[in-house]
């Protein structure tokens, strides 16, 4: 097997970016790596950047240095057909959903496959069905209209669309976000079997604890402007640093100060 | 045979090759429903699959399935662990196959869905209608609650900021209609009587019409796009949570702003368009601004001026009315957003020219 090469390849790399924005910096000098078939999650306080991190790693934004290689491109300044080949083999779900408003689920999820593959409609309403599926939402939640949905149904089926075209790379802005405790697990359950089963590559910002402890791999902690530490998650437990302390024992201290009272 | 298996008829086993992914998903699907099923096989061998995605695995499993319903189920072998993981996470159960895809339905069906929205819309803007007017004249009861910033920054955003465009089209209005009409008066030698044409129909009809065709069209869609993406966001539910009704805050206002608007505004439009009358007459048919201005004072009545002054402020409020219920129609899609809108500027524009209509006649009877 050619496994170890396989898992040392680079798909992200990230040198020294530095980020302005509205009269601040937001990063100073952030550097990381991601590598095949790895999840990675980003987190940090409220205003850390985490977000706008994300959007320079989906090139909606560009920092003012540095170096974003994906798939071995620097897309920091890659335009025109090199950087949608970039963007084709990745998926996306993004906070808020972002799901067309004036499409139905189903429609949603054909979408991609429409614009950016040459299949017969039957098949493409098979593979959306079969997305719809593994989400795990049920059949009649296919000819809803998103503003039917839920929150949490609507966060699935933005997953099911970032899942649409079998991407190598997924990213997840906050996707435990609306889901409750047990649609959460079952999301993290299919998050790892797909990465098994496709060698997908995983990069997420989120604040659910349960997921950072069961799925992830690697912890990007931002804070003060840089990456504060990266590790496993019972590295960063024990980090010393009072800002990453406090982020994974703020219930432990909780419950202290309510003993002491 | 093809690039994605061959048959090893000394095994009885078909050996899978190749890429198994999106890509190569129709010519995958192609060559798997040409495979002989009595060619005595009984075994797949995924040895050599290069690679594979959830869109190969599931066609991969429909055929297998429908595979076991002709003859007995292939054994698989050889496949590698991801794949096999894949091929398992993409067999559904049964219900999936009978999701009900949309139909179109027949004409008759839509003529009567048609029927019955049109006359729910008609009865559910009759409501509006009235709780808008009820919570209006409560308003009157207690002047003091009406919330007047909101009222004058109506009358600014839709009354002050329009004063270009409306004196600039109603000139040109002016100069088209000197020019269309001073070329018959012209043949007859009538030509001072282009006053009392421009007058009459300028104070009675254009004036009003104009303004109220641009305000329909400037801030009726305004209020609809406003309080549509007010609702979507949710922002109407937050004031109703707070104990503030939107129709007090949102709608009331515009109703007050533009039942104030539209007469000043027909006003200045008057004005605009017999300044380009004037100066077209002038020039075309040789009337001084004293001959013309003398002519006017004696020709046009007061009850001219009175009629167009009484229509424009009942075409505030069908503006004001229409462009703020189209606006509390809206539902959660972006589309909904620019239906409404269109809808918002057609219906009030309709309405204007029927009620137009309607004073027409009543004038007609009353003799003025």
């Amino acid at each position: 097997m050619n496994n170890i090469s396989e898992t040392a390849q680079e798909i992200i790399s990230v040198k020294s970016v530095s980020t302005f924005l509205g009269g601040n910096w937001i990063h100073r000098d952030i550097s990381f790596s991601v590598r095949k078939g790895e999840t990675i999650a980003i987190i940090g306080g409220s205003g850390s950047g985490k977000t706008t991190l994300l959007r320079e790693l989906l090139c909606l934004l560009k920092p003012q240095s540095g170096e974003i290689k994906i798939f071995g491109q620097n897309v920091v300044n890659l335009k025109g057909k090199a950087l949608r080949a970039v963007q084709k083999r990745s998926g996306v779900l993004f906070q808020q959903s972002a799901l067309f408003s004036s499409l139905t689920v189903l429609e949603n999820i054909i979408f991609p496959l429409q614009q950016l593959t040459r299949l017969n409609p039957d098949t493409m309403i098979e593979i959306a069905l079969l997305k719809i599926a593994l989400v795990g939402l049920t059949p009649d939640a296919a000819h809803k209209f998103p503003a039917e949905l839920s929150g949490g149904m609507q966060k699935r089926a933005a997953l099911a669309r970032a899942l649409a075209l079998d991407p190598e790379l997924l990213f997840l802005d906050e996707p435990a976000s609306g889901l409750d405790p047990v649609g959460s697990s079952s999301q993290d359950q299919l998050l790892s079997d797909l990465q098994q089963a496709l060698g997908l590559t995983i990069v997420m910002v989120t604040h659910d604890l349960s997921t950072l402890e069961s799925i992830v791999d690697r912890i990007i902690f931002l804070g003060e402007k840089k990456v504060l530490a990266i590790g496993s998650f019972q590295e960063l437990k024990n980090n010393k640093n009072p800002e990453i302390h406090a982020y994974f024992h703020h219930s432990d201290i909780k419950a202290k100060a309510a003993e002491e009272s | 045979m093809s690039k994605f298996f061959s048959v090893d008829h000394a095994h009885k086993t078909l050996r899978c090759r190749g890429v198994w992914t999106l890509k190569t998903l129709m010519s995958l699907k192609k060559s798997l429903s040409s495979i002989n099923v009595s060619s005595g096989v009984s075994k797949l061998d995924g040895k050599t699959i290069e690679s594979m995605d959830s869109a190969g695995a599931l066609v991969l499993s429909q055929w297998l399935k429908s595979f076991s319903q002709e003859t007995s189920p292939l054994a698989l072998e050889n496949f590698k662990e991801e794949h096999l993981k894949l091929i398992k996470l993409v067999s559904l159960d049964e219900k999936w196959s009978a999701v009900p895809l949309h139909k179109k339905p027949s004409i008759l069906t839509r003529l009567g869905m048609l029927t019955v929205h049109n006359i729910l819309e008609s009865y559910q803007f009759l409501s509006f209608i009235g709780e808008i007017t009820l919570a209006g004249l409560r308003l009157f009861t207690r002047y003091r609650r009406i919330p007047w910033r909101s009222v004058i920054s109506t009358i600014e955003v839709t009354g002050v900021n329009a004063l270009p465009i409306i004196g600039l089209l109603s000139f040109l209005i002016g100069i088209v209609l000197t020019y269309q009409m001073g070329l018959q008066l012209r043949n007859y030698g009538a030509n001072i009587y282009i006053v009392d044409f421009l007058g009459l129909s300028l104070l009675r009809e254009f004036a009003p019409l104009i303004t109220a065709i641009i305000i329909a069209g400037r801030s009726g869609s305004a209020f609809t796009a406003q309080l549509g993406t007010m609702k979507i966001r949710e922002e109407i539910d937050a004031l109703r949570t707070m104990g503030i009704s939107p129709i007090e805050l949102l709608i009331i206002p515009k109703g007050i702003g533009l039942f104030f608007v539209l007469p000043l505004l027909t006003v200045w439009a008057s004005l605009f368009g017999l300044l380009g009358g004037m100066l077209m007459s002038k020039f075309m048919l040789d009337i001084s601004y004293a001959e013309f201005l003398h002519r006017f004072y004696e020709a046009i009545p007061i009850r001219a001026y009175a009629a167009g002054m009484i229509k424009a402020p009942v075409f505030g409020l069908i503006i004001a009315a229409i462009g703020c219920y189209q606006g509390t129609k809206v539902t959660g899609s972006a589309t909904s957003v620019g239906e409404k809108t269109t809808t918002s500027v057609v219906q009030a524009i309709f309405f204007i020219i029927v009620m137009d209509a309607v004073f027409s006649v009543i004038f007609k009877w009353l003799h003025i």
